[in-house]
């Protein structure tokens, strides 16, 4: 008897926002900042998007997943693993969730009752790990549907980044760049081999206390404290080198790229990081580049970034998209894949 | 599945975890007789943090005191990638599963596979014992095998849940604990183990490892979590 082989597909995926947008203006003005920092020309950020009373990321991911799995059209019971993502796991209240997983109470919230359920943590690459994981997963025949999902209240932390005094605390200034918001994929089985690749995943780990998340001390709510310019310069550092050895790794072929997507720490850093990548392998194709509204909405970035450019109308089936993703510690991944069927005609 | 290849276990005190996970995981390299340099993977499985932190990855904590390929990305260098993972009490499980479903893919042939827990803050009321496991996984070799992780969550009860919180009248960080448990206690019989349910990720796999020696069929390993979902790795000997 012939063995059938069996691969893993992107079935669907989702984003979603928060309605309430706040903008950059409004918290870092010139005249707030240290050496009268002109925020907005720095970072690229014009707003993000926070949540409303009795959102927290749990609301957030809910959100998310029941629109990925209205657009992937199964049923949520076929779903057998379910994995989240979520740094924050932050109520409205600014409670820390610990135990169980998330994924156990979101897998609860959405009738689905069978499902290996846990949570996986690599900051801002914690999505990309557990598509990653759901893939190998599917692959392998130990799982049929997976839902990977994230939900991120972080916004509290531009809170506590004000409540301080940005001249003494510099290292607070990143936390203003953030924006609150949700992700999720739910990945699926194929007969076709491809449809999904990872290259290979690195933790550069001589930078593992260049951003540090936690609760703060003497106040409720959590607090970021980052080296961000050297944090940055250990990505663009490695980024030419580790991009070179994704593309051959995927057997992709960079002009052959429809879609690119990066983690958008900002939108002057995308930047950055595209020019290097252009002086590689030349002209990029479709460089989303749009969280200029959002923000850095941490490991849900990339959905939230697809959710917009599928809103406007620039995917279509079987299109590639290319996917880099940086975390605190510092993981560097790609992943490349193609869209799943009918995305165009998705509300 | 993997291999456990080697594996070392020890009770910590309050703190002092990433010390201790760097002692042990030395003692585990050496007695699988490889080198630091050939672990790929670093995979964390527990609940607490000090500090409640979030990020970045426990794991990139160990990895980098380990100076495991802390190096920039060069044509022909070496890459060890780290993350955690969590589900409560059942940690360990999901750790070793994540680590059989990664390591096939990495270049490396052997993972750590690392679990335990710090207390948050001194204000947290703690009446655990933590344990520090660290264990050599390899696809292949001498050792139990790992062959097959299940999972149940017909039991779960979702609102007992654990939270940190701040707490106003003190002005300090702690968690809750929430829900109604009756513990299941241990059971133990020739093939068979679980811990008991109060327990944390990593006196759950110290307990297990303790009964690991001189067997030489099967045993299956139950973890309960305080909500009430389990899973079980059947090692093969």
């Amino acid at each position: 008897m012939s063995k059938v082989s069996r691969y893993a597909q992107m079935v669907s995926f989702a984003g979603y926002l928060p309605e309430k947008k706040v903008d950059t203006t409004s918290f870092a003005a010139p005249s707030d900042l240290p050496r009268s920092l002109d925020f907005i020309r720095l970072t690229g950020i014009l707003a993000h998007h926070e949540v409303s009373e009795n959102q927290g990321s749990f609301e957030l991911a809910i959100e998310a997943a029941k629109k990925a799995i209205s657009r992937a059209e199964i049923d949520p019971k076929s779903i057998d693993l379910v994995i989240n993502s979520s740094v924050s796991k932050m109520d409205n209240e600014l409670s820390q969730h610990l135990s169980p997983s998330y994924a156990t109470l979101i897998a609860n919230n959405l009738g689905i009752n069978n499902a290996q359920t846990f949570d996986v943590s690599n900051a801002c690459a914690s999505m990309m790990t557990s598509l990653m994981i759901a893939e190998s997963r599917i692959r392998s025949g130990q799982a049929e549907y997976a839902l990977i999902v994230s939900g991120e209240h972080i916004t509290p932390i531009i809170d506590e980044a004000k409540r301080r005094n940005l001249y003494l605390h510099p290292r607070a200034i990143a936390s203003l760049t953030v924006g609150d918001g949700a992700a999720a994929y739910i990945l699926g089985p194929s007969k076709e081999e491809g449809r999904i690749r990872f290259s290979k995943p690195f933790t550069l780990a001589q930078y593992n206390r260049h951003c540090i998340g936690q609760a703060c001390k003497n106040h409720r709510g959590p607090q970021m404290r980052t080296k961000a310019r050297d944090l940055q310069n250990g990505v663009l550092n490695n980024l030419g080198i580790f991009l070179q050895r994704a593309v051959k790794k995927m057997d992709i072929n960079w002009e052959e790229i429809d879609h690119t997507y990066s983690h958008p720490t900002t939108p002057k850093a995308v930047k950055k990081g595209a020019k290097l990548a252009t002086e590689i392998f030349g002209e990029i194709n479709f460089l989303h580049n749009d969280s200029a509204e959002t923000a850095n909405t941490a490991s849900t970035t990339h959905g939230v970034l697809l959710e917009i450019s599928q809103n406007r109308d620039y995917l279509n089936s079987n299109e590639t998209v290319f996917m880099v993703s940086f975390g605190s510690g510092l993981a560097i991944m790609a992943m490349h894949f193609n869209l799943p069927e009918g995305v165009e005609k998705w509300s | 599945m993997v291999v456990m290849l080697s594996w070392e276990s020890k009770k910590i005190g309050y703190t002092g975890l990433l010390k201790s996970t760097i002692k042990l995981a030395k003692k585990a390299v050496k007695s699988a007789n490889i080198r630091l340099e050939d672990i790929g993977l670093i995979v964390h499985g527990g609940v607490f943090r000090e500090h409640f932190r979030t990020e970045p990855a426990f794991a990139t904590h160990i990895q980098g005191d380990l100076d495991i390929h802390c190096n920039g990305i060069s044509f022909d260098s070496q890459a060890c990638f780290s993350f955690d993972v969590t589900d409560g009490s059942c940690s360990p499980h999901v750790a070793l599963q994540s680590i059989a479903d990664l390591l096939p893919s990495l270049d490396k042939k052997y993972a750590l596979l690392c679990i335990g827990d710090d207390r948050p803050t001194k204000h947290c009321e703690w009446d655990y014992e933590s344990y520090c496991i660290v264990a050599v996984i390899g696809q292949s070799g001498d050792g139990p095998k790992l062959i097959s992780i299940g999972h149940d969550s017909s039991k779960l009860n979702i609102d007992s849940t654990i939270t940190g919180y701040f707490d106003e009248k003190i002005k300090a960080n702690r968690f809750t604990k929430s829900g109604a448990v009756e513990y299941q206690e241990t059971n133990s019989s020739e093939n068979y183990f679980s811990g008991d349910q109060r327990w944390l990720s990593g006196k759950h796999m110290h307990e297990f490892l303790e009964r690991i020696n001189g067997q030489n069929h099967t045993l299956e390993h139950c973890i309960v979590d305080r909500s009430g979902k389990s899973t079980t790795a059947k090692w093969e000997f």
